[in-house]
This record gives structure tokens, sequence and C-alpha cells, in this order.
């Protein structure tokens, strides 16, 4: 635990960023994150011919190893936001950029999350993981391995032979974690991944995000209508304006983790996104 | 004391098998309520339940029995696999492509209007009355269930699944085989189980309808030309009974294959 710890402040700290390349301890986090750049960034959809804004002018840097949540009304586009970077939509115009690349479709290296835990239900648990696998060749016994590594990353070890249906809604959306995480990717994406559990396995896996981030040391991404979610596990918080989306300003949350959720601070910054997003109705 | 315990659980143990037999139970009570109301009467058009084993008996040692019975589950057997085969193959197509659907779609759904059964002249004029027309007939009952419910399965593949497979980078064929034929698959045997009852009735009114040959309708014609209501009788329960056990050796393999669906648990 006390590692985990050291790393979550490595993280933080500027000098880390300046010296990932020479300092060894580091390596992971030079494999395993990289820098997300959004420009300029617009989505336009068409309904009966006529041009329907959904997200215009998104500017946003995500340092590596970041967790960036995003909060805003529902219908402001964070989804769709969230499905420009993975890849899944790639009508839009601007520039999003990993490591300097443009993205022109899905990667292994962008992982999602979706807020259904869409795992397929003729599948176990082990088999649905698996399934990340199935795009590239790997030895069957390291598949075996990461895949029993990631069941026990998400607290799911003794529960591979099972269905779907079989499982709580926390529990799937672990697996789902667990199938997102097994290709290394170095960002990844959560599309209100705690928006259909209740109340209180959504505080369980909020902690539990947090130790998958610390543990991973991967950009994670997360979109959110629940700001309290936002403020306890962001770094960033993007709060987005509705109709169309656009940033209506970029909040750090410069608190170490794991926080408190009754903070004084947290309590403050709540207020003023409170007071952003009430402004709109 | 002891033994009088295992008596006990013994009759238990029987209770609880015949109470998961009652859809059984239902169909022996009603034969005897039969048995009893033929014997009580005197109607000349009735004939008790156990002529027809009687029939059978007559059958069988007249060497017809096996061969009739065996001729129309050849029949079945492959009308309903070229019929089937055909249903998914086409089924598959026009769910996966959808310019597939956009040409043949209204072409199929114009084609399923007609009954089956009115075709039977033009199939004669086409195939003969023979062997060829009969099975042509069968495949033809079997394929439109198994089209449909095809069809539907691979149509109805959520979006949602289909995203997995682009995020996860699927290729064409790994979409097909780890996501739309496992998505589909329960209409496919919804299909194949319809298919296959709809082509075992074909197999009957192929063997009634034209011409004559080794089948069960055989027997039911003979049984008809005779007088011999406990033969025609034989024909029905031969049908009957066969057509249930096809239907119930599907739902075993349904079970088998639909396993992670809590309904079939």
């Amino acid at each position: 635990m006390h590692s985990v710890v050291k790393l979550a402040d490595a993280k933080r700290s500027p000098k880390w960023t300046d010296s990932q390349t020479e300092s060894g301890s580091d390596r992971r986090f030079s494999q395993h994150a990289s820098d997300l750049v959004l420009r300029q960034v617009a989505k336009a959809y068409r309904i009966d011919g006529k041009r329907l804004p959904v997200l215009e002018d998104i500017n946003l840097t995500v340092e590596p190893g970041q967790f960036v949540t995003i909060v805003g009304a529902s219908g402001c586009g964070k989804s769709t936001l969230l499905r420009l970077i993975s890849g899944l939509e790639r009508d839009f115009d601007g520039e999003i950029l990993v490591s300097g690349r443009n993205v022109t479709g899905p990667s292994l290296n962008r992982g999602l999350i979706f807020q259904d835990h869409r795992l397929f239900p003729w599948l176990n648990v082990e088999d649905n993981v698996a399934l990340a696998f199935e795009s590239r060749r790997i030895d069957p016994a390291d598949k075996r391995r990461i895949i029993q590594e990631h069941l026990k990353l998400v607290g799911l070890t003794g529960f591979e032979k099972a269905f779907p249906y079989q499982l709580s809604g926390g529990m799937a959306q672990r697996a789902a974690i667990a199938r997102a995480l097994v290709n290394e990717p170095e960002i990844l994406l959560l599309d209100e991944p705690l928006g259909a559990v209740d109340a209180l396995t959504r505080l369980y896996l909020q902690n539990e995000l947090q130790r998958i981030w610390t543990q991973k040391g991967v950009t994670m991404i997360m979109v959110t209508h629940d700001i309290d979610e936002a403020l306890f596990l962001g770094d960033r918080v993007v709060v987005l304006q509705s109709r169309p989306g656009r940033v209506r300003r970029i909040i750090d949350v410069d608190l170490p983790h794991p926080r408190d959720r009754e903070d004084r601070q947290i309590a403050r910054l709540k207020k003023e996104i409170l007071a952003d997003l009430a402004g709109e109705h | 004391m002891a033994s009088r315990f295992s008596i006990l659980s013994k009759f238990h143990a029987v209770a609880r098998q015949l109470a998961q037999q009652r859809g059984l139970l239902v169909i022996l009570a009603l034969l005897l309520a039969w048995e009893a109301a033929v014997r009580l009467s005197d109607n000349p058009a009735l004939v008790p339940f156990s002529r027809v084993f009687a029939a059978a008996a007559d059958a069988y040692r007249e060497g017809d029995l096996v061969n009739n019975y065996l001729a129309s589950l050849a029949r079945v057997a492959v009308g309903f696999a070229a019929g089937a085969a055909a249903g998914l193959v086409l089924g598959a197509l026009l769910g996966v492509f959808r310019i597939v659907d956009l040409v043949l779609g209204p072409l199929l759904t114009a084609l399923r209007q007609i009954p089956i059964f009115g075709l039977v002249p033009l199939l004669g004029l086409w195939f003969g009355i023979g062997e060829q027309a009969k099975i042509v007939l069968i495949a033809l009952a079997a394929f439109y269930p198994v089209l449909l419910n095809t069809h539907e399965g691979f149509r109805g593949v959520p979006r949602n699944y289909r995203e997995v497979a682009t995020i996860l980078m699927f290729s064409r064929p790994q979409l097909l085989r780890r996501v739309l034929v496992p998505c589909a698959l329960p209409s496919i045997l919804t299909g194949l189980k319809h298919g296959l009852s709809f082509a075992w009735i074909a197999v009957v009114a192929a063997e009634l309808f034209m011409a004559a040959a080794p089948g069960l309708g055989n027997i039911l014609q003979a049984g008809r030309e005779q007088f011999r209501i406990d033969t025609v009788l034989l024909g029905i329960v031969l049908i009957g009974g066969t057509g249930a056990l096809m239907n119930y050796g599907v739902t075993l393999l349904e079970q088998r294959a639909l396993r992670w669906r809590p309904a079939f648990v």
C-alpha cells in the first residue's frame, strides 16, 4: 500500500513529468500513459437536414496518468466527447491527438467503458474478458495469467465461470473494467460507469476506481453527472455547458488522493460548479 | 424403523417423479378415459385405444410399419436439411448485409404470403408427383420459419454489442463468430424448431396429396381404404408422437446451447 501512495504522489509532482524518461522506477508510467490533446473539437448531427451542434470549440490537454472528470447536465454532449476520443465516431471537426498522433479510429491503446457493462450474456466472466485479446496474437498461457491478474485487480477472483446474469450490477461493471484494462491501454475512457449502480456500490466502486488508477498508472477520463464523484476522483474537473456542449471551465483540484469527501475545499468547489450549471435551467 | 423410513422416502421419491411428469399423466388419463368411454358405448365408429396397439402389431407383422416409418423419417431429414440450410444462409445474408435485405426482402415477403400447400399443383407440374416433389415441398415448409427467424436474429443484434466489437478491434469474421452468431442463436434455434414442425406436417401432407409411396401417409391411406379406424389412429399417434419427440429433441439442444440465459437454468 505504501508504494501505491508514493506512486500517486509522484504522479502529481511536476518533477515527475520532467524526469520520467530518465527515472527507472517511473518507466511504467511512460509505457502506460500518454498525453491527449483536443484542439477546436466540434461535432454536429444532422437531423432532417438541419445541423444540430452537439459539441463546439472543445480544447483540452490531459497529462499522462491524470484523472480527468467531465461533468455536465444530460444532453451536454459529454458522452459524445468520449465516443470521439475512443474513435467510435470518426466524423468530427478539429483535432484529437494521442501522443501527438491523430485519432482516426479505435485502438487497443484507448479502452472504453460504457454505462451499461456490455458484457456478452452468452459468455462467462473469463471469456468476456478474453474477448479483449481477440484481435491480437497472444500466448495462451500469458492470456490466462493476464486475465487472472486483472480479475484479481477488480476483485472478481472466483467468479471466472459466472455468467453475467449471475452478477450484480457492480460486479458486472468490474468485469467490464477488467475487459478494458487487460490490453494495458494508455488511456481509459469511462462513460458514466457508475451511473447504473446503487448509491452504496457507487461509493465503493469510486474507491475501487481510484485504487485501480493508482495501481495501473493509466490516464483516466471519466464522464459523470455526479459532481461529488467528479470532485472526489478528478485531478481536473471539466465542466461542460449544454446545447451546444462547450467547456464552461476547468478546475484543477489540488488535493491528494484518496480524498476526504467532506473536505471544505471540495464543498466549496461543488457549490461553484452547481452555480455554473444552475445558470442553464 | 429404518426400513419404514426408507419405504417412506421411496414413496416420496416416486411421488416427486410423478409430479415432475404431470404433463404425461394428463395424456395417460385422457387415454384411459377414451378407453372407458368407448367400452361403455357401442358406436362402431369408435374403437378403444388398446386396438391401436393391436393395429401396430398387425402392421409390424406384415412388415411395412418399420419401412413406412423410416421412409417418412428419411424424407423429413433430407427435406428439412435442405430447407433449413437454405434458410440459415439466406437469413444470415439478409440480416447481416442491409443491401441483400433491400434487394431480396420485398420478394421474399411477397412469396411468403402464398400458403405452402397452394404450391402443390405447381410443384406437381415442375417436379412431378414423385419423391422429388415431396422433398421440395418439405424443404419449402422448413425454409420460411428458419429464414424469418434467422433474419430476425441477425437484425436484432443490439448496436451496443457491435460497438464493443468495434472498440476491441474485431475483424468482420470475428464480429460474425463472436457477436452476431451467438447473439442471433436463440432466434435461430426457434426457427429450426418451427421449421422442423412445419417440415413434419409437410411430410404427411406430401404423402397424402402426392403419389403413393412408403410413409406414414401410406398407413393413413390404407387405413381409410380398408375402413380400419385403428390403423388410421395408429398413423395419427405415430405422427403426433414423433412430432413431439422432435420438438423435445430441439428443446434439449436449445437448453444446452442457451444455458447462459437465466430462463433456461
